[in-house]
């Protein structure tokens, strides 16, 4: 049985329909990190009665988490379509690669172990049901099934209360929301004492490598991508940000192309920006991982450290306060952690993130703006400080 | 703009800001005394008045008006100031055409008040755009300042657009001082000076949008075209 997992943010669009969305939130739970994103469109763009060019996704299998963001070089009419196709898709290969790869891992283990294999025998008592039984089992319903069902006729269905919807958005079109129950549960013995073993015998897995084959894959998909629908690939110019953690281990791994930032907060020693992207010396320019050269300017980090925050944003969020002194960007990291906190639910952060986004009016900057946070928190918290 | 979420208000940000500097250089020598002045006058208030209206613009535009009569050049803005900060100053008309004491001050503001892009970091002001209203000839020694203005190689180019009003312009030299276009108006009618500060407006409001586009600022920018009081010098 594959991993529970969710798949939140912007989607791959169509060559039918071009359903990106001026404004777009998410929000998920993965053991116990939390993730919240969103992007909003632009001054300008709104302006010009244009669609956003940012877009971000995230995805997540067991305990893995990928996120991407992405901003569509505003010069290309169709940029936002090989925005959120990389977005979605570089998280969608970065999981792969990287359960294949334990998968690997635990196949060489399990064959190196010293424990004979264990065949799968029927178990005797487990009568193979007739086939008169076989028709009779799709009407009969169990006497725990009944009272299930009685109890899921009754109880009332609680969902998280929005109230907080920036009053742009009362004049929409269209938009989705969905929630999923947590999927967490408790491990069983077995697969306690499988984690244990793993660690203790560790094959170490390259993950600056999938990275690397995440983003090569993309830049494979976007070429094709762009063929399907019928266009130049360098009329999908974007920039991409990909992130790998794993929520129990706090193992991480960033790859950059182009403008953008991502930044790591410890609450008690400061932010750190983790990875320094190539920027191109002429001004206002960018790399986009659609030039045919994308490779050159590809920066892979493995993160050293684990934290409690992360964080994931365009450009048009990071020109805020990047080049000012160090203590704003600090002190910036240090706000959206708080105000994130102070949400009490998961659907409610990832609306007043978005909110923040849509109607922060920073001088001068008229850009899409997209911000996507991974964090340790416990929600409700009306302090200051985010416990851990 | 929608009202501002109220629970996120206190999120650090920088406060450098993008600007895009418009220079205004207005010749406020003894011929232009009178009915022009105070056109101008008029029209240094109608742009004000337009710009900070347009919602780009309002946000990036600083203004520097230098005047040129009598003995010398008076930077009356002491610098460049925000479109919404900016109060139209009081002009008066007298003396001679010191257009090269302008430019002197315009250099020194050049090199004291705008901001530069620094590589892999902090992006710095947009081109600044210059305007150039004279009804003569420069009286003293304009060549030498414009070419140190030019000269900056390592600076930001610039867009000095020269209009000339009235009979006694000289058109080639209107040509030499400007970087790009020139232009000129018959007379010194109030109708004039009013069409040429609407399109000054009208200019910069164009500008400020196209900057504010990513990328916006190294593509050449079509500036609208003036109205037919305002004709180009071939």
């Amino acid at each position: 049985m594959p991993e529970r997992g969710f798949n939140v943010g912007d989607r791959i669009l169509s060559k039918s329909t071009d359903t990106h969305s001026d404004w777009c939130s998410a929000f998920a739970q993965v053991g116990d990190y939390c993730f919240v994103g969103a992007s909003a469109i632009g001054r300008l763009h709104l302006h010009k009665a244009i669609s956003r060019d940012d877009a971000f996704a995230a995805r997540s299998s067991g305990a893995w988490l990928a996120v991407a963001v992405s901003d569509g070089m505003g010069s290309r009419p169709r940029s936002r379509y090989g925005a959120s196709y990389a977005v979605e898709a570089l998280c969608g290969f970065l999981l792969h690669e990287v359960l294949s790869q334990e998968q690997c891992r635990e196949n060489i283990e399990s064959v190196s172990s010293s424990e004979s294999v264990k065949q799968d025998t029927p178990n005797p008592e487990q009568k193979t049901p007739k086939k008169s039984d076989t028709e009779n089992l799709d009407k009969e319903i169990s006497g725990e099934d009944k009272a299930a069902i009685k109890s899921i006729s009754t109880a009332q269905v609680s969902l998280p209360n929005i109230n907080t919807v920036p009053h742009i958005l009362s004049d929409c079109a269209y938009g989705t929301i969905s929630w999923s129950r947590s999927f967490n549960q408790p491990l069983t013995e077995n697969e306690q004492g499988a984690i244990v073993a793993n660690s203790e015998d560790k094959v170490d897995i390259d993950y600056e490598a999938i990275m690397r084959k995440a983003f090569e894959n993309v830049h494979s998909g976007l070429f094709n991508y762009a063929q399907s629908q019928e266009c130049d690939l360098k009329e999908l110019h974007c920039t991409l940000i990909g992130f790998l953690f794993n929520t129990n281990t706090g193992e991480a791994v960033i790859g950059h192309i182009g403008d953008g930032l991502t930044l790591a907060l410890q609450p008690e020693a400061g932010s750190q920006i983790l990875i320094d992207p190539l920027i191109p010396e002429e001004i206002g320019a960018t790399y986009v991982i659609t030039q045919k050269d994308w490779k050159n300017y590809l920066t892979i980090r493995k993160v050293l450290s684990k934290y409690n925050v992360y964080y994931l944003m365009t450009d048009g969020v990071s020109d805020d306060f990047v080049y000012g002194p160090p203590e704003i960007l600090n002190q910036w990291a240090k706000d959206i952690y708080r105000e994130v906190c102070k949400s009490p639910s998961l659907p409610e952060a990832s609306q007043s993130l978005l909110k923040y986004l849509a109607n922060s009016e920073i001088k001068g900057n008229f850009d899409d703006r997209t911000l996507a946070l991974i964090f340790l928190r416990s929600m409700g918290n009306q302090d200051d400080k985010c416990n851990t | 703009m929608a009202e501002a979420n109220k629970e996120w208000t206190n999120i650090a940000k920088s406060i450098d800001e993008r600007r895009l500097p418009i220079y205004l250089l207005l010749d406020t020598s003894g011929s232009m005394s009178g009915a022009p002045i105070q056109a101008v006058q008029h029209g240094v208030e109608q742009f004000k008045k337009e710009v900070e209206k347009d919602t780009f613009a309002k946000e990036t535009v600083y203004v520097g008006v230098i005047t040129f009569g009598g003995e010398n050049a008076d930077f009356l803005t002491k610098g460049l100031v925000s479109i919404v900060d900016f109060q139209p100053p009081s002009l008066n008309a007298t003396g001679s055409t010191p257009l090269g004491a302008a430019f002197k001050l315009l250099s020194q503001s050049l090199d004291k008040d705008i901001k530069e892009n620094v590589k892999g970091g902090a992006k710095g002001d947009w081109k600044p755009l210059i305007f150039i209203l004279t009804d003569g000839a420069p009286t003293d020694d304009w060549q030498s300042p414009r070419e140190e203005i030019i000269k900056r190689s390592k600076k930001k180019a610039l867009n000095i657009i020269t209009v000339g009003c009235g009979p006694h312009i000289n058109e080639e030299q209107l040509k030499a001082i400007s970087t790009g276009k020139a232009f000129k108006m018959d007379d010194t009618e109030k109708a004039s000076f009013v069409a040429f500060f609407e399109w000054v407006s009208q200019s910069v409001m164009t500008v400020s949008k196209e900057c504010a586009q990513p990328g916006g600022e190294d593509k050449p920018i079509e500036m609208p075209k003036p109205p037919d009081v305002i004709q180009y010098i071939p």
